[in-house]
């Protein structure tokens, strides 16, 4: 049989001990008397002896062995079942005599006694129903007698069951209540209303120190309080508050209690009235916890108020509080995320992968970790949070909870990425980047920095730019402003020298940006530098070619203006002289080559005084260089001393202190006709782009000449033109009296002839006879002929001149004109063609020409059916006439030759003709620009075409 | 035409004058012919208070001395009254600036001396009526 631990709390050997000191005892006497009473029973007075030894037995034994000892509760059992079974052997020997019933009653109640089992209890009577009921078949008695002894026995055993169970539990209860009391870490005290404590729980030593017993006196309140409280009368206070709940009610209260060391204890007070007298309290130290409290109170409050915010989650990393950061960072509220997963909250598409790959990853190895995240808001804006997760475990490593702090570095982590895109610019730009302290101490440069100037990082830090970057040689005014615009906390622009690592200079553009702080003060300069050297070059190079173009240009005008080649001579000297910067003096020379002599035409120095120092003449023996100057090459002697000749005018021009001269020649039609010197009072004076302005200056020059040979030309031919125009207008004179003399003088005497003709013929009539009258007519007809001639050259000779008179000519009123004034036979048939054009011309010209060419086409028409057709057509920028007629025609080999003055086809007997008419025609259509032409068939007709200008 | 004044031929080619005369006679002209040779001579006529005022004058252009032109702006210096005889001027040629000339100088008409003495005629003939039509009305 098996006892278990609580039966071994329950039965201390000494009670052990007790029971089998009593048994021994007990048994024999009970015997005794039992014997006593009744001879008759059979109960051996060495039997029970026996049994008592046994007990005693045990009993020393417990003292002895220690096997005994450990096994005390078996072998009291043991001892147990062996004294029962001897009890119900003696009642089966004397026939369940009431006497031993009442033994048995006996040893059951002290069965429910030691059995603290309801099993083995019942196992124990179920052992002694057993054998009473075995015996009830051998003993001889009576059934009633047999049934009253076993119901009474079954009835005992009922009530000491009943009885048994009852007390088990109370003792169970008080078992528990003192285990409570002893072991629970509190301070119970309970005291009347006279505050004299009647019970103090041993373990408020534990707590504060004092044994109970000092406790359980009047004043026990005062000794624990005593250092609580400066004032008896704050005790009293304290005190009035345990005592002032004396009714059924419980409360609670906190007070600071003194251990007997001193220190200072919180304890928790649970008042409750205990009966109505007395009062129960029971006080738990919650210093650590008061301590621990406040401190999380604090730290509550600190959380709620922190910028940062706090997700504390569980288990599951589901959140069971964060704090109002977390709400006005993320803008969900807390009621909104509770039970949710921060991750599912908070994180978006733009959340990186990597980071969730890395949280995933510390979680699973239970690892706190610390990273930097996008999330987004409620608004779904992204906010970047720097977090902190720590994880907490539990003594088996499990995760209890996960508490995550975090803060919203959004601004930085966008002032970080810009910095970061900044910086990237930094580097990789090609401009000088410098940043420097508020010391203007160089903190940063970029690599540009080092491409520029040379200067490496480290060799740049801690260093002020201008210690690094200028020297001596810059510009004081430059520093001056810049030291003006730090004074005044502007930033500034600036050009200016700086000197590279290795010395050298270049030509460096500025912008300087003067950070300040919140209080106005300099934090730092970042400047932003570019190497413009070459730039500036350029810039300078272009000026100097602006400074040269203008220079040319004015020397133009002046040779346009100028009369004479001294006056342009002059002036380009003095350019020059201007334009190369080393010169000193400028010589033009001109050439007589059959005289074999240089001529001076200018000779300036730029030494005001200087008079001219060589002769004017100067034979070509005597030139130096004359030879390549007649070949059209330039020379140019950079050291005049290593010259080896002996010319006098090298002698002359190195006593006159010239050191070195370059020389240009100038041709004209690849003939020289001059030459320009410049010389200088140093040895190689001139740079390529000296020499390349005296060549343009002299190309320049060359084309002056030309122009100004060509204006020569110009001038003589138009004096020969003036001369000519003089000749020509005299010679019109001469043509214009001619005519007159031609119509007026040449015509008077014919006129005069052939009146005389006349009057012979009427006067002297009859003299004459038939013969002498037909000689004077034929003598009449030959004059009239010749006055013809006259007016046909008098009308020839007019178109020589074209006609300055321009006005508009409507065609179809100059043919009515014409067709109305001309003696038209009346079968003649002429077709003139409607809506004839209108143009700009001199009206009796074009009559002329009409006239001229109808007349014509009249008089060689056939006699008998005469027929004229006049048309025009549009010929693109020409109006083409025709006059056609149905003559005889005109042979091809004459088609040029009746425009001549004079020609006629037929002699002039045959047929009374000028000559005149056609050339006229053609001297008008050309005098405006046209063309005439015939085409002609014999006997069929002739067709003259004409254009004439729109 | 009044019959009774004279007409002045102002010509220094004596066949001209002749050939004037005769054409003047051929169409029934009968009036006095004063014949001057040249411009001179006929202001001397005109101002020669003696000879009588004519009624036409008939001009040359080409003469010597004062020549026709001369003359027509000669005689608005010796006095209105000559104004208002009729000039004829007689020309070889109709073209150039000479006619233009004259009629700037108030003339009443021009010939242009025709070669054929026919042709002359007819152009007196032409002269006669148009001075007869100008009295009738």
């Amino acid at each position: 049989m098996k006892l278990n631990k609580l039966n071994i709390q329950l039965y201390t050997l000494f009670s052990f001990r007790l029971l089998l000191v009593i048994s021994s005892i007990l048994y024999p006497i009970v015997g005794g008397l039992y014997k006593m009473a009744d001879n008759t029973l059979i109960d051996s007075f060495l039997h029970r002896l026996g049994f008592s030894g046994v007990c005693l037995l045990a009993y020393i034994l417990t003292f002895t062995s220690t096997t005994i000892k450990n096994n005390i509760s078996k072998i009291v059992i043991i001892l147990f079942y062996i004294l029962t079974a001897d009890i119900l052997h003696l009642c089966y020997l004397n026939n369940f005599n009431y006497g031993y019933l009442l033994s048995l009653i006996i040893v059951i109640t002290a069965a429910s006694i030691i059995f603290r089992n309801n099993k083995f209890y019942l196992i124990y009577n179920l052992f002694v129903i057993a054998i009473i009921s075995i015996c009830s078949f051998f003993i001889e008695s009576s059934y009633i007698d047999k049934t009253i002894f076993i119901t009474i026995v079954v009835i005992s055993m009922i009530v000491t069951f009943l009885i048994f169970n009852v007390r088990l539990n109370l003792q169970k209860q008080l078992f528990f209540s003192d285990k409570i009391v002893k072991q629970a870490n509190a301070i119970i005290i309970v005291f009347d209303t006279n505050a004299n404590a009647t019970f103090v729980a041993p373990q408020v030593k534990d707590v504060i120190g004092y044994n109970h017993n000092e406790l359980l006196k009047k004043g026990w309140w005062k000794i624990m309080l005593q250092h609580s409280s400066n004032s008896y009368k704050t005790q009293q206070d304290v005190y009035k508050k345990f005592v002032d709940i004396q009714d059924d009610s419980e409360t609670q209260l906190k007070t600071k209690v003194a251990t007997n060391k001193g220190e200072i204890k919180w304890i928790s007070w649970k008042v409750s009235s205990f009966d109505q007298n007395q009062i129960l309290v029971i006080g738990s130290d919650v210093t650590v916890n008061h301590f621990q409290e406040r401190e999380l109170k604090q730290f509550k409050h600190i959380i709620s108020e922190i910028n940062s915010l706090v997700i504390v989650s569980d288990e599951k990393n589901k959140i069971t509080w964060v704090n109002d950061s977390f709400t006005r960072i993320t803008g969900y509220t807390f009621e909104k995320v509770i039970g949710k997963k921060a991750e599912d909250v908070l994180r978006g598409p733009q959340t990186s992968c990597e980071t969730i790959l890395f949280i995933e990853e510390n979680i699973r190895k239970k690892e706190s970790f610390h990273t930097e995240i996008l999330n987004y808001t409620k608004q779904g804006e992204e906010i970047w949070l720097s977090i902190n997760t720590t994880l907490v475990l539990n003594s088996q490593k499990d995760i209890v909870q996960f508490i995550t702090v975090g803060n919203d570095i959004t601004e930085s982590k966008q002032n970080q990425q810009k910095m970061e895109e900044l910086s990237i610019v930094a580097r990789s730009t090609d401009n000088l980047v410098m940043i420097a302290n508020k010391d203007n101490l160089i903190t940063w440069v970029n690599g540009s920095f080092t491409d520029i100037t040379g200067y490496e990082l480290n060799d740049a830090i801690n260093k002020a730019p201008r210690a690094l970057l200028r020297n001596e040689r810059t510009d004081k005014k430059e520093i001056e402003y810049i030291n003006n615009q730090i004074a005044k906390k502007e930033s500034f622009q600036a050009e200016s020298y700086n000197y590279r690592k290795d010395g050298s200079r270049f030509w460096m553009n500025i912008v300087v940006n003067i950070i300040l702080d919140d209080h106005g003060e300099i934090e730092k300069f970042i400047t932003i530098g570019s190497d413009i050297t070459e730039a500036k070059k350029n810039e300078e190079r272009l000026s100097h070619y602006v400074k040269r173009l203008d220079i040319i240009h004015d020397l133009d005008k002046a040779i346009l203006s100028a009369q004479s080649l001294q006056e342009i001579a002059n002036s380009i000297m003095n350019s020059l002289l201007q334009l190369i910067p080393k010169s000193d003096r400028a010589v033009f020379y001109t050439f007589d080559h059959q005289k074999k002599t240089a001529i001076v035409i200018a000779d300036i120095s730029k030494q005001k005084n200087k008079e001219r120092v060589l002769d004017d003449n100067i034979d070509y023996d005597d030139f130096y260089g004359i030879e390549k100057l007649l070949n059209g090459e330039e020379y140019y002697i950079p050291d005049i001393k290593k010259v080896d000749t002996k010319k006098p005018d090298i002698q002359v021009l190195i006593k006159q202190g010239i050191k070195s001269y370059s020389s240009h020649p100038l041709t004209y039609k690849g003939k020289l006709f001059g030459s320009i010197h410049i010389g200088s009072n140093i040895v190689h004076p001139f740079n390529n782009e000296d020499k390349e302005i005296i060549k343009e200056i002299t190309s320049g020059l060359n084309i002056a000449v030309f122009q100004m040979k060509t204006q020569e030309t110009i001038a003589i031919n138009n004096v020969a033109l003036n001369t000519k125009n003089q000749d020509l207008e005299q010679l019109n004179q001469e043509l214009k009296q001619f005519s007159y003399i031609v119509s007026h003088d040449l015509k008077a005497p014919l006129r005069a002839i052939m009146s005389l003709a006349d009057f012979i013929i009427k006067d002297h009539a009859e003299n004459l006879g038939d013969d002498g009258k037909y000689q004077l007519d034929l003598m009449k007809s030959r004059i009239l002929r010749m006055s013809h001639l006259i007016d046909g050259i008098l009308q020839y000779s007019r178109l020589s001149k074209p006609s300055e008179i321009s006005k508009t000519v409507n065609i179809n009123n100059v043919l009515s004109e014409i067709t109305k004034s001309l003696l038209i036979k009346k079968s003649t048939i002429l077709n003139i063609q409607p809506n004839l054009p209108i143009i700009q011309a001199d009206e009796t010209r074009i009559q002329q020409l009409f006239q001229n060419l109808i007349s014509n086409a009249l008089k060689f028409a056939d006699t008998e059916h005469p027929k004229v057709d006049i048309s025009c057509r549009d010929a693109d920028k020409y109006w083409e006439f025709r006059i056609q007629d149905n003559g005889i025609g005109i042979e091809k080999k004459h088609y040029d030759r009746i425009f001549q003055i004079f020609q006629t086809l037929k002699s002039r007997d045959e047929m009374e003709n000028t000559g005149i008419g056609l050339s006229i025609v053609k001297k008008i259509v050309e005098n405006y620009g046209g063309k005439v032409w015939v085409k002609s068939e014999i006997d069929v007709g002739s067709t003259f075409f004409f254009l004439l200008k729109k | 035409m009044d019959k009774n004044k004279p007409i002045l031929l102002v010509e220094d080619d004596l066949i001209d004058a002749m050939t004037v005369g005769r054409a003047l006679k051929e169409v029934n002209i009968t009036n006095e012919i004063k014949h001057v040779k040249n411009g001179e001579e006929a202001i001397e006529y005109l101002n020669n208070s003696h000879n009588k005022i004519p009624a036409l004058i008939f001009l040359d252009l080409n003469m010597p001395k004062m020549n026709g032109i001369e003359f027509l702006k000669e005689r608005f210096v010796h006095g209105e009254a000559y104004k208002h005889i009729p000039v004829i001027v007689l020309t070889t040629s109709k073209d150039g600036d000479e006619i233009t000339e004259c009629f700037n100088n108030c003339i009443a008409g021009y010939m242009v001396k025709p070669i054929d003495f026919y042709d002359f005629i007819e152009m007196m003939k032409s002269i006669n009526s148009y001075w007869t039509l100008n009295e009738s009305h």
